[in-house]
């Protein structure tokens, strides 16, 4: 009742819930190829790549975002391309971007003059700092997410499913997988705000993963994740409040417990 | 009469290692129903690749009606060997036929035809009742079923099987055969099998391969050609089909 009320009262909360529901659509989506994909690890990667990315706009006086769209974008591509022609080194390519980002991250960070408090927001999260220029970042993004889904959703569905089959049947495979790859890195920058890049996997991965237990096709798996996104987002921001918790890892101790009891509900009917 | 498939003076070899499959020349014509046997590793498997334009051939041409596989998809179906995809994958059985047309239309969406052809595709594999059904599931005879279903909507006039029936017990193999052989009325068959005494009881003809092509003729598969073909003798074991007399006992 007491988030209710200051949620009725408080611009920053408003701003706070309508950034974790906007983010929730281009999760659910983007979330659901991770998760039949299966290359959450390669998600991980990607968000914590970004931490180069930010550092260096913080250095250069840019926006942190900016440095982490980039990040998120080339680190998806570099590590696409090594899977695509050399599969066997895929996870050392894996690690070693997601090793690289952070310490060039690091190493800007600690070269930057003075102290930025934005920095723990953007390791875990702070919805409530979320502005409304994040907002119109984030509702971009999720348009662009639509749209590509929308227009390539068959191709997309092509390659995740049987990417040999795709290939016989004339699909550009790597134009599309690498395209995927892009929408993830998308993804990572709007979740890096609503949870913060250490959290981004879980965020992404859980919801769409309960929602695979329970559905039998790729776009009804998508709808149950965005909604359930939605309601670990809204639910941890609310739960958070009173106790004056950080909202992000509140939002994530959340998907984890649903998780579990998806897995022990779908166990048990067995 | 243009054939289905030809290989001429083919060889083929993965990056820089020998070649798997080596001279091979093969003529198959558009109403064939072919097997083609050979040992493990003696690169059947690979020949159907080639054929399907997985796979660039080192040296020689493949055909298919007359052009090259890549320039020829929308005659070519292909059944895998293995169901490549994770069983619990979110997508029913009509969603994975429908997934066979694409390169056929163009569009954001499946059109009336394609679904009418997946549909059709469907009725003839027998999946009509489980057709809104998770491929988690199905049974191993039945997810078969779905991999020619989705070769067949793309209306082949060319369909490539990779050891169709290594999952099924005798009798959904008698069922599998039956359902190629009515196919082969309007479209070439080939099929990749180890089991030459099961295959050469239903196809037309065989093509042994062991690297390079041993025998492609419509007679009977000889012990001396088996021998040269595995490099040992194969014991036979006699498989009751249905459309020839039970083996003299006396």
């Amino acid at each position: 009742m007491e988030f209710l009320q200051a949620l009725a009262e408080h611009d920053f909360l408003q701003r706070a819930l309508a950034g974790g529901l906007l983010a929730s659509i281009g999760c659910g989506i983007v979330g659901s190829y991770v998760v039949v994909q299966r290359i959450s690890l390669l998600a991980g990667a990607i968000a914590h790549a970004v931490l180069g990315g930010m550092g260096a706009a913080w250095y250069f006086g840019i926006d942190p975002l900016a440095g982490a769209l980039v990040a998120a974008v080339l680190a998806a591509l570099i590590i696409g391309w090594v899977k695509l022609r050399f599969a066997e080194r895929e996870d050392t390519a894996i690690s070693a971007i997601w090793a690289l980002g952070m310490a060039i991250g690091i190493l800007f960070i600690a070269k930057t003059p003075g102290y930025s408090v934005d920095l723990m927001g953007y390791l875990f999260g702070n919805l409530l700092m979320m502005s409304s220029s994040d907002l119109q970042l984030i509702a971009a993004l999720d348009v662009v997410i639509l749209v590509l889904t929308g227009l390539f959703f068959r191709q997309f569905l092509a390659v995740c499913f049987d990417p040999e089959f795709a290939r016989v049947r004339g699909l550009k495979v790597e134009r599309y997988y690498l395209l995927l790859l892009v929408l993830v890195a998308l993804t990572v920058v709007m979740l890096i705000q609503v949870v913060g890049l250490i959290l981004v996997i879980a965020l992404m991965t859980l919801p769409a993963a309960i929602a695979g237990r329970f559905t039998v096709s790729l776009g009804a798996m998508m709808g149950l994740a965005t909604l359930l996104g939605m309601t670990f987002t809204a639910g941890g921001l609310a739960l958070s409040y009173a106790p004056d918790l950080p909202s992000g890892p509140v939002i994530i101790v959340l998907a984890g417990i649903a998780y579990l009891l998806a897995a022990l509900l779908r166990r048990g009917r067995r | 009469m243009t054939a289905a498939l030809s290989f001429r003076d083919v060889s083929f070899g993965y990056g820089d290692g020998p070649d798997v499959v080596q001279h091979v020349d093969l003529e198959i014509g558009p109403h064939e129903l072919i097997g083609l046997i050979g040992p493990n590793g003696g690169g059947k498997s690979t020949l159907l690749k080639l054929a399907a334009g997985l796979l660039k051939p080192r040296d020689g041409e493949v055909h298919v009606f007359g052009r090259p596989p890549h320039a020829a998809r929308e005659d070519i179906g292909y059944v895998p060997q293995f169901a490549l995809f994770p069983r619990e994958f979110p997508i029913t059985v009509a969603q994975a036929v429908l997934l066979g047309r694409l390169g056929v239309g163009s569009g954001l969406r499946w059109s009336a035809a394609d679904r009418a052809a997946a549909t059709r595709a469907i009725h003839e594999t027998e999946l009509d009742a489980l057709a809104g059904r998770s491929l988690s599931a199905l049974s191993g005879g039945e997810l078969q079923r779905v991999l020619i279903a989705r070769a067949l909507a793309a209306e082949p006039r060319l369909l490539l099987l990779d050891e169709p029936t290594s999952n099924l017990d005798q009798r959904a193999e008698e069922d599998m055969f039956a359902l190629l052989a009515k196919l082969s009325d309007r479209m070439a068959v080939v099929l990749v099998s180890h089991d030459v005494g099961f295959v050469t009881g239903y196809v037309q003809r065989v093509a042994c391969i062991s690297r390079t092509l041993i025998c492609h003729g419509t007679s009977e598969v000889t012990g001396e050609v088996i021998n040269e073909l595995y490099g040992h003798p194969v014991r036979a074991v006699h498989h009751a089909h249905p459309h020839e007399p039970p083996p003299d006992r006396g």
